[in-house]
Order: structure tokens, then C-alpha cells, then sequence
């Protein structure tokens, strides 16, 4: 992608039609084969204008998590409590996240009693009531 | 150094409170106002402003040869003191006054509730959520625990309790901060500081001037540094250590001292964990363990590093910073309410955003 054409349509609306269409891309430096997230016009290592997109494999693991028990925005008072979390996806890239239990379909807020940092979890785009699709984390049933 | 009240100032402007921090800075400085040719204040954490020093100027009936503002978030206070320490020594100004005032508490506190971007989908919003994302992971890696979280809470809380300025009175015991509700998991509510009105400047001059002047009791500057991650948490490949290692590095080789040396440590504590880690981060103990070295009351009066003795973000006013810098002046003096005794070396941390920003102030003789 040129740099003219990043301003037309910026990385960040690339970023969300990919999720929109069901896959987390994030971009690969065409010079010195960084990769990151979120997304941007340059290579944050090498400040190369050159990258491309590639697809996520939705394996990650969780680097911290929080359960947030009061509303500092509006629209999440119904979801109290709710878990955000910081996830490494296996080929680098960094996001935040919701996570999600693995056995229902819709997002459900799952039990992290026992989650430890560096467990695995399985992306899962998704969207809560009323919502965007986002990119989501399913993290596995506790027994 | 000067202050306003600290809490509920209702119908109080910041620059109201800027001119009051200033007068009284000026008069503890024993100088008359027309001295001072650069005036160095952030612009409110909870409004931005444009060309807010300039706004100061004016109030101030100043026309300075240096005036502005430099946005370190929390870090500016210190990072306002260097640059007027570095305009001093190449001659680009001779009295320099720097100061800082706000009023989340009475005015607008959206800056506190900011939507971390795209994020803010996820419900990732405001700092609390963003300490804890420390704090866990820091609780992960190194067993740190919430209770040893609520050591700092209760020592502050202490210090605070003794301060007949501080703006939360009311000293806590473990067993309250465990008690106290759950805010952002795994931080409760006697994790964060308070929301304040206040303000508070100091007057900085070469120690010549300060001859010259006749100033009462000058508390010399050793040493500064700074230190920037500058990175938001979700880059950070690391939520437990930052670039507060090299401003405290940078400090404290300027100032001739080890950590060893240092009497008592004004550190930010915007959320206890913060001022945990930078225990770490300023080699007061290894990275890791700051859990321990918070336990039994070795951060208060007789332990081995008495720390934020005005009460801190978390006692005396939730301002970002400037109270430190003004409580390590007192404990040089031997002035403060919780004096350590013979305090002859003081260090300060500013730091700000979710630990992107940080400067070092050594003060002492």
C-alpha cells in the first residue's frame, strides 16, 4: 500500500472491515518483518510506509487481565462486572480483549477464578448486545 | 514553596489557585514577584487549555522571558523544575516559578473517564482499569498480593492522618483496604488516590541568587532525570518495569547518591502499585520485591525507607505531583509534620498516564 492510499482509507478502517468480515488481521512490515498492532501507517521498528496484512490464527495467550466492578463509561452498566484482558497473539501483535466462555456462542462473561497469565485463548469474533463485532477470546471452561 | 487548600475548592478557577500557590511560594521565598522571568505550569490535567503559561503570565502581571508548557502528564512538575534548572545555568533566565493547579473536583472530571480509544469497545476505559492491568500482571509474575498493596494504602493513609492540610484524614488498617469495595479487579477502592482541588507552586534559582537574595532556608536541587515508556499498555511487551529506571539512574549518578544514601522518598502513589514498582524501578529493592519491602511498616516512620510523610496522592490531595516535591522541600528544612529525623537526602517521583511518563527530582544538602 502507498502512503497516498493509506490517507483515502486508513489502516484503522482496514483493520475493522477485516473484523467485520470475521478475520483479525494485523500488519507485517514489508521491509523488516515486524509485526504489530494497533494498527498504523509505519512500521513502528523500522518506519517503513511498506507492510502488509495478515491473518491472524486466533491462537493467543493472556499476558493480565481485569475485572472491572464499577461503570466509567457509559453503556456498560448491564455488564457489571466484566473482564478486559491484554492478549499476545502467538505471532506477536498485542491487543486488548474481552474474554469470553468457550461453550456458549454468544458472548458470555466467564468465571477467571483459576485463569494464571499465559493461558491459552481462541479468538472469537463476536459482538455483546447491541454492539460492534469485535475481536474476542474464548478462554476454556473452568471445571 | 507554596500551596492552596487541598479538597473541595468550589467556584475556584485553576488560575485563581495558580495565583495563590505562586503568591505564597513567593512569599516563602521571602522575593518580590517582579524577580521572576520564567513561568513554567502545566495546563489542567481535567481541561486542556491553549497557551495556558501564558494565561498564568498574565494573571500574574508578568511578562517573563520563558513561560510555556511542557505535557508530561504527572511528570511535568519535575520536569518543569529541570528545564528551568538547565534555562538558570545557561543564562536564560535568572527566578523561575513553576506551578500547578486543578479542579476535578468541583469542575470537569471527564479526563479521568477517557475512553482509551478503540478500546473503549471493550470497556477499557479510565486509569484505574489500566493499574490494574499492572497490578495483576505484576501479581502474577511475583506473588505480590493485595494485601501487600494495602501496606502503602495504610502508611499514607497514617501520614495523611497526622497532616492538618491533608484532604482524607482518616487513617486505615489492612483488614479497611481489604474491606474497602473492589473498583477495577484486583484494585480496591483505598488502591486509588483522591480526586482533588488544589494547588501548588515552588521558586527555583541558582544557589548564588538565592545568597544574593537572602532567601530563608534554600533547599538545594542535586539532581534530575527523566525516563519515558511512552508506549500504552497494550504494546508494552512488559507492565512491570519502565523507563522510571533510567530517570532514577539519570538522578541520582547527577546527584553522587546511591539509593542506599537516600532518607525518605516522596513517590507517586496515583495507585499503590504504582509506588511499588517504583520502589523497584529506583533500586530501593529488586524488581519483585516490593512486596516484602512495603511489609512491616519498613515504609514508615522508623523503617528503612519512610515514604510520601505529607500522605501522598492517596491522603493529602490526589494532585498530580507538586505536593511532593513541596513535602521533600519540608523534610530537608525538617519542617514536616512526620519529620524524619536528620532527613538530609530526599527523592521524588513524578510519573504519569499509565506509567508512559517519568522524572526524578534528588533534593538535599
Amino acid at each position: 500500500m502507498s502512503e497516498q492510499a493509506a490517507a483515502v482509507r486508513s489502516p484503522r478502517d482496514e483493520y475493522w472491515a477485516a473484523i467485520e468480515e470475521g478475520s483479525l488481521r494485523f500488519q507485517a512490515c514489508q521491509e523488516c518483518e515486524n509485526r504489530w498492532l494497533p494498527p498504523r501507517d509505519h512500521c513502528p521498528r523500522c518506519l517503513s510506509g511498506r507492510f502488509e496484512w495478515q491473518t491472524a490464527g486466533g491462537e493467543a495467550e493472556v499476558m493480565s487481565w481485569v475485572i472491572y466492578h464499577m461503570e466509567y463509561g457509559p453503556n456498560f452498566h448491564d455488564r457489571l462486572p466484566y473482564n478486559v484482558a491484554l492478549v499476545r497473539l502467538v505471532e506477536g501483535p498485542q491487543l486488548i480483549t474481552n474474554l469470553v466462555k468457550a461453550s456458549s456462542d454468544d458472548p458470555e462473561e466467564p468465571d477467571l477464578d483459576s485463569l494464571k497469565a499465559g493461558e491459552r485463548v481462541h479468538l472469537r469474533i463476536a459482538r455483546w448486545p447491541d454492539g460492534p463485532l469485535l475481536p474476542l477470546f474464548a478462554v476454556s471452561d473452568r471445571t | 514553596m507554596g500551596h492552596t487548600a487541598f479538597g473541595a475548592l468550589p467556584g475556584r478557577s485553576t488560575i485563581s489557585m495558580n495565583v495563590e500557590a505562586c503568591r505564597a511560594a513567593l512569599q516563602d521565598a521571602g522575593i518580590e514577584k517582579d524577580l521572576v522571568d520564567c513561568v513554567l505550569v502545566k495546563f489542567p490535567t481535567s481541561k486542556f487549555e491553549h497557551m495556558y503559561g501564558h494565561k498564568l503570565s498574565e494573571a500574574l502581571g508578568l511578562q517573563p522571558k520563558i513561560t510555556g508548557v511542557m505535557d508530561q502528564a504527572g511528570a511535568s512538575n519535575i520536569g518543569h523544575v529541570a528545564i528551568a534548572a538547565m534555562a538558570i545555568e545557561s543564562g536564560q533566565c535568572d527566578v523561575a516559578l513553576i506551578s500547578f493547579a486543578d479542579n476535578p473536583k468541583s469542575g470537569v472530571r471527564s479526563a479521568y473517564q477517557q475512553a482509551q480509544g478503540d478500546d473503549a469497545a471493550f470497556g477499557w476505559i479510565g486509569p484505574p482499569g489500566g493499574f490494574a492491568m499492572v497490578a495483576r500482571q505484576h501479581m502474577e509474575r511475583y506473588g505480590t498480593t493485595s494485601e501487600q498493596l494495602a501496606e502503602i494504602a495504610v502508611t499514607c493513609r497514617a501520614h495523611g492522618a497526622n497532616n492538618p492540610n491533608a484532604q482524607l484524614r482518616r487513617p486505615i488498617t489492612v483488614a479497611d483496604h481489604q474491606a474497602s469495595r473492589m473498583v477495577v479487579d484486583p484494585l480496591h477502592r483505598d488502591d486509588c488516590c483522591l480526586v482533588s482541588d488544589g494547588g501548588a507552586a515552588i521558586v527555583v534559582m541558582s544557589a548564588e541568587r538565592a545568597r544574593q537574595l537572602n532567601v530563608p532556608d534554600p533547599v538545594p536541587v542535586l539532581g534530575f532525570g527523566q525516563g519515558h515508556t511512552g508506549w500504552e499498555v497494550r504494546t508494552r511487551p512488559d507492565l512491570t518495569t519502565t523507563q522510571a529506571v533510567v530517570s532514577a539512574q539519570t538522578a541520582f549518578a547527577m546527584a553522587g547518591v546511591s539509593p542506599k544514601d537516600i532518607d525518605v522518598a516522596q513517590l507517586y502513589d496515583c495507585f499503590t502499585i504504582c509506588l511499588l514498582i517504583t520502589l523497584e524501578s529506583y533500586g530501593f529493592c529488586p524488581p519483585g520485591h516490593g512486596g516484602k519491602f512495603v511489609e512491616g511498616g519498613n515504609i514508615g516512620p522508623g523503617g528503612e525507607l519512610p515514604v510520601n510523610t505529607s500522605g501522598g496522592l492517596l491522603s493529602e490531595t490526589g494532585m498530580p505531583g507538586m505536593q511532593l516535591i513541596i513535602e521533600a522541600v519540608r523534610q530537608v528544612r525538617g519542617t514536616s509534620v512526620n519529620q524524619v529525623k536528620d532527613a538530609a537526602l530526599a527523592v521524588v517521583s513524578n510519573q504519569g498516564g499509565i506509567m508512559q511518563t517519568h522524572s526524578t527530582l534528588v533534593l538535599g544538602r
